[in-house]
């Protein structure tokens, strides 16, 4: 007890300031107030307000500036009302009331039990599980955890868990708990890491504008027809530079143009766009506009759908892939290419996919 | 303090001898002490301190019948009020609990703690 005093007192000098920022959603799952059953006086869960965002979020609440949506509390039961499905208490824990919406718990199915060491936990589950049927009575302490829902403009909490405490004694430990809880950590604001605030804004515009110059150059090699290309043309060519330029003029001063390209044309080959050659270094192969690969593809699929076994259903875009890869030139295929050359060949008409995975040739 | 429409009032933790001196009346309150001269046909009793030193009287009509012990520790919520004829102040419980075992010097010990807490969180919070 003595140690609990002491840390308490020395937290008290850490608290709280009264500037607060309230955070976009998508960084809500970094505090753990977010995710757990938060131990709340019942006077500040009945008084918190819906935190503000961008897009409001039904449920979720702010404590100082912590997202909270579950809550445990323990209180003294003062009101019972009794529904048909569910029991309806009022608890006090002296400092608010509220209400906890209490499911009836669904009948045990279990009643034979073949372990003998077992039967004893079944029908101690099952005493308790009556006693919740047959309902509690004032002035019992209610231990409930669950979600804030607001029912007819007033807050209640729908339990998922709820039982009764028999031991005095827990109210007490409870009172020194949520305390220590409170001065701890709840009274302390959620502040993000320095770290995350910086690398926020420099990434975010990384990835806006490798996204960006994926699409513009995926357009260039469209229009010019380009089959190959090499990373030099690619670094030397003015199409290439005004891109850049349109994209991120503060940045193109300081950004290294070389990493930026590499990175923007490896992102390309994983999805499928284009493929590297495998002789000549640097050197890469747009599939879209590779007539020969699409030929490739259309002999290779009508050869197979002529043996029986694949007569019917058609071939799954791998056995493809397989065959494909047989030739030294397009050993390094991967599936998102030949998936794309597939749907090309299918929006020509010359092919039909059976299933999404499946493709039989028409002629 | 705060109370939804229709539910009652918190009760405050209160002391019994705080409850004695104090003049406020209609509070809810929340008061823990030995349950002696309980008559359940006249619907009173006596609660008395630890110290055995301060009294205050319960109207027991809201709590009857209830499980009693001579002597034992009892947890009552009730509203203060005062009876027009004798003047006394009578308690008017309406939740009862039965708290043997609870421990008295940890209990005093919490909820001083507890207040201190409060003040200052009203002060930093503005709450």
């Amino acid at each position: 007890m003595a140690e609990a005093e002491n840390r308490m007192q020395g937290a008290e000098k850490e608290t709280l300031t009264t500037a607060n920022a309230m955070y976009p959603q998508i960084y809500w799952g970094l505090d753990p107030t977010s995710q757990t059953f938060c131990k709340l006086y019942i006077r500040d869960v009945l008084t918190m307000t819906e935190y503000s965002s961008a897009t409001p979020v039904q449920g979720v609440f702010s404590y100082m500036n912590h997202p909270v949506s579950k809550v445990d509390l323990m209180g003294v039961i003062v009101r019972v009302e009794q529904r048909s499905k569910q029991f309806l208490y009022a608890i006090d824990d002296s400092t608010g009331v509220i209400n906890c919406c209490c499911w009836n718990p669904d009948p045990l199915t279990v009643k034979q039990c073949i372990i003998p060491g077992l039967k004893e936990k079944v029908e101690e589950t099952e005493k308790i599980q009556q006693c919740k049927e047959e309902g509690f009575n004032l002035g019992d302490l209610l231990h409930v955890r669950g979600k804030i829902k607001i029912f007819r403009e007033q807050r209640e909490i729908m339990a998922s868990y709820f039982a009764i405490e028999k031991d005095p004694n827990a109210e007490l430990n409870r009172m020194l708990e949520v305390q220590a809880l409170h001065q701890l950590f709840y009274d302390k604001p959620f502040q993000l890491s320095n770290i995350i605030k910086n690398c926020n804004s420099h990434n975010l515009s990384l990835i806006h504008l490798t996204a960006s110059l994926q699409d513009g150059l995926m357009k260039l090699f469209e229009e010019s027809r380009t089959v190959q290309f090499c990373m030099a043309d690619l670094e030397t060519s003015e199409d290439v530079k005004s891109l850049i330029d349109q994209n991120a003029p503060e940045q193109s001063v300081a950004l290294n143009k070389r990493t930026l390209l590499d990175q923007v044309v490896n992102q390309l080959e994983e999805s499928g766009f284009l493929l590297k050659h495998q002789k000549k270094r640097e050197h890469y192969r747009v599939i879209m506009n590779d007539v020969q690969l699409i030929k490739i593809v259309l002999n290779l699929l009508q050869k197979e759908c002529a043996r029986e076994k694949y007569a019917e259903k058609g071939c799954h875009y791998l056995h493809i892939l397989g065959e494909i890869r047989k030739a030294e030139e397009y050993c390094s295929l991967n599936s998102n290419a030949i998936l794309k050359c597939l749907q090309k060949l299918e929006e020509e008409s010359r092919i039909i996919s059976t299933t999404d995975k499946h493709f039989a040739s028409v002629e | 303090m705060q109370a939804q429409g229709g539910l009652p009032q918190p009760g405050e933790i209160v002391f019994l001898q705080e409850l004695c001196r104090s003049d406020t009346d209609k509070k809810s309150v929340r008061v823990i002490g030995r349950l002696t001269n309980h008559d359940f046909r006249a619907c009173s009793a006596v609660i008395t301190d630890v110290t055995q030193t301060y009294t205050v009287k319960v109207d027991t009509t809201l709590i009857e019948p209830f499980n009693y012990m001579r002597d034992s520790l009892v947890q009552l919520i009730g509203e203060m009020e005062r009876l027009d004829r004798s003047g006394d102040r009578i308690l008017r419980a309406r939740v009862v609990s039965i708290v043997d075992g609870m421990d008295m010097n940890l209990y005093q010990r919490v909820v001083q703690a507890q207040r201190q807490y409060f003040n200052k969180r009203q002060t930093i919070l503005h709450i």
